[in-house]
């Protein structure tokens, strides 16, 4: 992951917009404090403009005036960068290279500023074949014989898979009767790509149910594993739990999912829900391109925005289907199954001045925004099924119905803040701490 | 109960989601009914949904009514097939749907070229 050196000499220089929104100034907040931990020698240094700012989210700080970035040497500079279309402060000065250059954006995200990603920003890219024989870059797809691995530095650590989670989870194999293991499943918004480690949704459960636990004097622990990656569809969740999780036996199993069964599954070759019944994502077809040289052949979707191509019975039922299939899976290993139906911004009460700012920009340049306009009803339909099925289950879409606009929960349509994963992580706790006997 | 109302009423969507619904079952029935009738260049289900043989124009005028034409000979050539094939329920529902066939056709033909694909490795949907 792209991160600090703890050695480095650091200086992380605040200058934000006079008008930069409150969740925003919080997570950077939370972005800055999460990034510099560790890191042995770290000044702050912010204008006169900026010392409001600070002075207000970083109080206990006293920050340095521009001017230090002069005379004294540093290894490393972070600039805060909240927005795409704001400028770094710059000091009028030259500063003396070789410096490293980082911006922190407005999720708390540390991303390498001016220069590309190199072999120093990332992480785990020599642990096995595939990690080395993919580009050091930032965040995209790239190949594994079992689907696809995704990188997404900066947001704290991930395994050599790419997940949230640690390398070595032999411990958890053998565990006693006593400590649950839950494992999560799910696209982006599983991952929880705009939030830090400990605003996890997962983080949230684990701490929700220990806390549970310890107040109810039950000698039961847990453990939450978030294995969400980007893209991720159910069958991806079902090849996860195969390759990485069967043998460990989890206890609880979360399927966080649905938004991308149904937006890629729209986009894809309806005769593959015909005649294998997959959903699978779209831009995959162009590596089949690349593998073997028909670059000159369509691909189904032959320009932007994407245009439906399935209708809405196969897409959904698509959906079930490969849920129910891991659902036994999971069972017939010994652990529960939770249904979950993830909460997307189509269905909140009234959206927040952010969330509509946010979604205004997200309309102009995403790929998926007519299909996401016609998935609505495909939405209103998986919850009205969901709600008649005897299972397990949480959902996520007719929970977040009730939030208003004093509620920022979404970054754009689909991806949590760290407030809507701190209510997710409650919801799928309570189902959790319910069935463990904790309520 | 007619099935659009049921539809409408279990979906609670505006009209506009409704008719983006229907539009997606009629267009998966062409499909199928190309498929079943062998008639690939009317629609190989690789590509975007309707006429891909025609080039896209941004008509007007003329140009629009001669378009129009010609999906409608598309079409009534689509249901005589069936109908020689004995598919009757496959040339009933095409009759049914005749209209609303050749407005999505005349739509799709006549709307400019879309722009270029994303990158095959970048994650579109943020």
């Amino acid at each position: 992951m792209t991160h600090l050196n703890a050695k480095a000499r650091t200086a992380v220089i605040f200058n934000p917009p006079a008008d930069i929104p409150e969740p925003t100034s919080r997570q950077i907040r939370e972005g800055f404090r999460f990034h510099i931990k560790g890191v042995e020698s770290c000044t702050v240094v912010a204008s006169v403009e900026a010392r409001s700012w600070t002075e207000k989210y970083l109080p206990d700080i006293t920050p340095e005036d521009p001017i230090i970035l002069r005379s004294k040497s540093f290894d490393s500079i972070v600039f805060v960068h909240p927005f795409k279309d704001s400028n770094f402060y710059i000091p009028p000065f030259d500063i003396k290279p070789p410096i490293r250059f980082y911006a922190l954006d407005a999720n708390g995200r540390l991303l390498p500023a001016g220069r590309e990603y190199d072999d120093q920003d990332a992480e785990n890219m020599n642990a096995h074949i595939f990690n080395r024989l993919s580009k050091p870059a930032g965040e995209e797809m790239y190949y594994f014989p079992y689907g696809y691995l995704f990188k997404y530095p900066g947001i704290g650590p991930v395994n050599q898979f790419g997940f949230r989670v640690p390398d070595d989870l032999s411990d958890l194999k053998n565990r006693d009767s006593e400590h649950k293991l839950v494992i999560c499943y799910g696209g982006s918004s599983g991952f929880s790509m705009f939030t830090l480690p400990h605003q996890m949704y997962t983080s949230v459960m684990e701490r929700s149910l220990n806390k549970r636990a310890s107040e109810a004097g039950s000698s039961l622990r847990f453990t939450v594993l978030n294995f969400g990656q980007h893209a991720h569809v159910v069958m991806n969740s079902v090849i996860t739990y195969v390759l990485f999780n069967f043998h460990l036996k989890p206890d609880f199993v979360v399927g966080n999912d649905g938004w991308n069964d149904l937006i890629y599954g729209m986009a894809q070759d309806p005769r593959l829900f015909k005649h294998g019944n997959f959903a699978y994502q779209n831009n995959l077809e162009g590596w089949s391109q690349i593998l073997h040289g028909t670059g000159k052949l369509q691909q189904t979707q032959t320009g932007t925005p994407y245009r439906a191509q399935a209708a809405a019975p196969a897409v959904l039922g698509q959906y079930f289907t490969r849920k129910r299939q891991l659902e036994s899976m999971v069972r017939a290993n010994g652990g529960h199954f939770v249904w979950g139906l993830q909460p997307n911004s189509t269905n909140k009460r009234q959206l927040h001045p952010l969330e509509i700012s946010n979604g205004e920009t997200f309309d102009k340049n995403n790929v998926h925004v007519d299909l996401i306009r016609m998935a609505v009803p495909l939405f209103e339909r998986a919850s009205e099924q969901l709600g008649r099925m005897d299972v397990l289950k949480m959902d996520g879409y007719k929970e977040f119905a009730k939030y208003g606009e004093e509620d920022y929960l979404f970054v754009d349509p689909v991806h949590l803040s760290p407030d809507g994963d701190e209510i997710l992580g409650e919801k799928y706790a309570d189902v959790i701490a319910k069935l463990s006997g904790l309520n | 109960m007619n099935k659009q109302d049921k539809i409408d009423r279990s979906t609670g969507s505006s009209s506009s989601a409704f008719a983006n619904y229907m539009r997606l079952r009629i267009q998966e029935f062409y499909w199928t009914v190309c498929t079943l009738l062998g008639l690939k260049h009317l629609h190989d289900g690789s590509k975007a949904a309707f006429a891909p043989t025609a080039k896209r124009v941004v008509a007007g005028g003329a140009e629009l009514s001669q378009i129009k034409a010609e999906e409608e000979e598309r079409i009534n050539r689509l249901i005589s097939e069936a109908t020689s094939l004995q598919l009757s329920r496959a040339s009933e529902y095409l009759r049914d749907h005749k209209q609303d066939l050749i407005l999505v056709a005349v739509r799709e033909r006549t709307t400019p070229e879309p722009s270029k694909l994303p990158s095959p490795f970048v994650y579109a949907m943020q």
